[in-house]
């Protein structure tokens, strides 16, 4: 009975993951369209969207990203063609998976407790915040699967089981996770060389366990040699590392401290796990939801006792769940005062979901000896907390966010893409236009959407891309990357369709063409010989901030 | 001894907060049934997003004045326990309002004693007398009594009990050291 109660909890998690993947955020922000763009080029062209072959750095509009995710959604895109899931596949696939691995990891941990590695993968699977970022593609969440995978790895080394097995698994996890995203490269060899030196210092005669140890620590040390060679891989998380540069000595150094302090402390916050989350932007929550379901914040100050209560450094579980618990909180903690979502994840993914488990677990075990009647009113009560809170949840993401999220997750570019290519398909010769100017609202960029969903040829786009990129180094005196949002595109044709910076008078455009303006007053546009086919809102609610797409009448 | 220590301690820290408040904060947001007039206009915008007629049952079931005001205490529990504003390692607490900032309320240095004692207590809870875990837990539930608004004198009986606590951390602190000796 216990067992189905579990399965459907984990059910009803996935299903929340699955449910309108492929429609809700509607649209991609700036980094998931950056991937797409390279994903689709590398498929098509076999180069980044600047037209490198196979690079191992890839460079978007605002950062410089490690390799694995746009692999793996490259291979996704190869299956499923430009559609919003293709980008998003490998995330998704990584957060289920991610479920049922902390269930194993925890049975390893503790075999003694059978009910907590299902009340683990339970806490994971109905985690908000895993879910949310489930949907969208970061490359956090595909990262987080490959430190699991490794955690279990190094753990099945030091109780030397299945060596052969797990020694090639680690070492592909390591290699995966170090090469996905920033967190586990700093995460995964200090929570290597710490477990190297506590067992060298407890185990010591243990030769053959601390020597793989000390292999494993040496490939960390291998994973970071493209760094060498890329020097600009690493100069965005590196430049987050000095916090405040405008003070100076003593006043430097306690702001660091309090800032990480801060940090560290506030990941373990009540409102950020069960009533805000992270409210730094949409693409990091829905900003009314937790990290977890509120009523959960009860087993999570019974976990947190218990593992208090509980911790003892002669037992290897403990410890390795702990030393890993309190780095976790570091690539955050390092690089911004609050919690930072996306560095967040591992820490929120592996280590909160098996606290809470402990409180869940001790309650289950208290209640177990108490008279019926009473757990069946309790377990009602919870059973009726769980279907308000899981519904509140559900009202908020599919109903809210649908709204709240279009600033940055902008369905109207898919929409407009979309709605090109079937233009393109019924008329390949058709003319169009694609007028851009900079008051549209181009954070997401228009031109790497239509780029993307109408299905763009990629070798011409490459073209058309390095002279935006130009554009932006040459013409801007602050950071090419920060200028993103008040660049003007440049002039290109690609496969009939013409990106012009600026308005063309509607009378100058040929007979039969299709024009798309975005950020112009419809008043401001001559519609005499010209009609509207076709709006697409950005914010549709408030219909606001369109794209208009006009055709020229015969 | 340690008793009198204890109740110097207190009487010094109390007396402190006593003076040092302005007198226009004691009778500020002070009481639990005041009417918030944000309430109504926070479900207002709640509801705004439920274009479809057929989501009115579910607005009024998920939002209404009795979560919001359910959501507030919560809020408010986690503010008074953010420990890093309560131990003045940043001047805001964590999603403050308009960015408020406020008076440092304890020193930084104090919460490693806070952490030490809290732990100490966990791992025995025999080590200390059960009123003052008691008194810690009432006076976070009292500290949140109040409007989400930071201030200094709603956190008087929390600060007396942090104290409290913390001595027992030094206590405990000490008594070590004298062990190793």
């Amino acid at each position: 009975m216990k067992k189905l109660i579990f399965i459907i909890l984990i059910g009803i998690g996935i299903a929340f993951r699955l449910y309108q993947v492929n429609s809700l955020p509607g649209g991609f922000f700036i980094d998931e369209i950056n991937m797409a763009v390279d994903a689709k080029s590398l498929i098509e062209n076999g180069t980044d969207q600047y037209g490198r072959a196979f690079p191992f750095v890839f460079e978007d509009a605002t950062d410089y990203k490690l390799p694995g995710y746009i692999y793996a959604a490259a291979l996704s895109y190869r299956f499923l063609g430009p559609t919003l899931l293709a980008i998003r596949l490998p995330s998704l696939l990584a957060s289920i998976a991610t479920i049922f691995l902390l269930g194993y990891f925890v049975r390893l941990l503790f075999p003694e407790k059978k009910d907590l590695s299902w009340i683990s993968m339970s806490m994971l699977s109905l985690s908000l915040f895993a879910i949310h970022f489930a949907r969208i593609a970061y490359e956090t969440t595909f990262a987080t699967f490959f430190i699991l995978l490794y955690l279990v790895a190094l753990w099945q080394i030091l109780n030397k089981v299945k060596l052969r097995l797990w020694i090639p698994l680690g070492l592909a996890a390591l290699f995966v996770a170090n090469w996905t995203y920033p967190a586990p490269r700093f995460i995964l060899p200090v929570f290597t060389v710490l477990l190297l030196a506590i067992w060298f210092i407890r185990e010591r005669k243990k030769k053959q366990v601390w020597l793989l140890l000390a292999g494993f620590m040496l490939a960390n040390v291998i994973s970071f040699l493209p760094s060498l060679i890329f020097a600009k891989l690493d100069s965005r998380p590196l430049s987050y590392l000095m916090g405040n540069t405008d003070l100076k000595g003593w006043a430097y150094l306690t702001d660091r401290i309090n800032s990480i302090s801060t940090s560290l402390l506030r990941n373990w916050n009540l409102e950020l796990l069960f009533d805000k989350g992270v409210v730094f932007a949409y693409r990091h929550g829905t900003k009314e939801n937790g990290i977890f379901l509120q009523f959960l914040f009860v087993p999570y100050l019974v976990g947190l006792w218990y593992v208090i209560k509980n911790f003892s450094i002669k037992q290897w579980s403990w410890m390795f769940l702990v030393t890993f618990t309190l780095i976790a909180g570091f690539p955050s903690a390092l690089t911004s005062q609050t919690p930072y979502a996306t560095r967040i994840v591992p820490l929120m993914t592996i280590s909160l979901p098996i606290v809470i488990s402990f409180g869940v677990l001790w309650i289950m075990e208290r209640m177990a000896k108490q008279k019926l009647l009473f757990q069946t009113f309790f377990w009602g009560c919870v059973t009726l907390l769980f279907v308000y809170q899981a519904g509140l949840f559900a009202h908020i993401y599919f109903v809210h966010f649908r709204t709240t999220s279009v600033a940055e997750f902008t369905p109207a570019q898919t929409r407009l893409g979309q709605f090109i290519r079937l233009q393109l398909q019924k008329n390949p010769s058709q003319k169009i236009y694609f007028l851009n100017d900079h008051t549209c609202q181009n954070w997401g960029n228009d031109a790497l959407h239509l780029w993307y969903f109408a299905n763009l040829p990629s070798k011409d786009m490459i073209t058309w891309n390095n002279a935006f990129k130009t554009e932006r180094f040459s013409n801007y005196r602050i950071s090419p990357f920060d200028a993103y949002d008040e660049m003007v595109p440049p002039t290109g044709t690609v496969s009939g369709i013409t990106l012009f910076p600026g308005y063309i008078d509607t009378k100058t455009m040929p007979t039969g063409s299709l024009s798309v303006y975005c950020g112009i007053h419809l008043g401001d546009l001559n519609l005499k010989d010209a009609h509207v086919v076709k709006i697409f809102y950005w914010l549709d609610d408030v219909k606001s901030d369109p794209y208009y797409v006009v055709t020229q009448r015969n | 001894m340690k008793g009198i220590l204890l109740t110097v301690f207190l009487l010094i820290t109390t007396a402190w907060y006593v003076v040092a408040i302005p007198k226009t904060a004691w009778h500020d947001h002070l009481t639990f049934f005041l009417k918030d007039s944000s309430v109504t206009a926070r479900i207002g915008i709640m509801t705004n997003f439920d274009h479809d007629s057929s989501q009115v049952l579910l607005t009024r079931v998920f939002h209404n004045k009795a979560t919001l005001f359910l959501e507030d205490y919560f809020v408010n529990i986690s503010q008074v326990t953010d420990l890093s504003y309560l131990y003045s390692l940043t001047p805001l607490s964590f999603y403050a309002r308009d960015n408020e900032s406020s008076t440092p309320i304890l020193p930084a240095i104090e919460l490693p004693f806070f952490l030490i004692a809290l732990v100490a207590w966990i791992r025995d809870f025999k080590r200390l007398p059960k009123i003052v875990p008691l008194l810690l837990l009432l006076s976070v539930l009292a500290a949140a009594l109040f409007l989400p608004y930071q201030n200094p004198v709603k956190l008087i009986p929390l600060v007396i009990m942090l104290r409290a606590f913390e001595f027992f951390g030094i206590a405990d602190v000490l008594k070590r050291l004298q062990r190793k000796q």
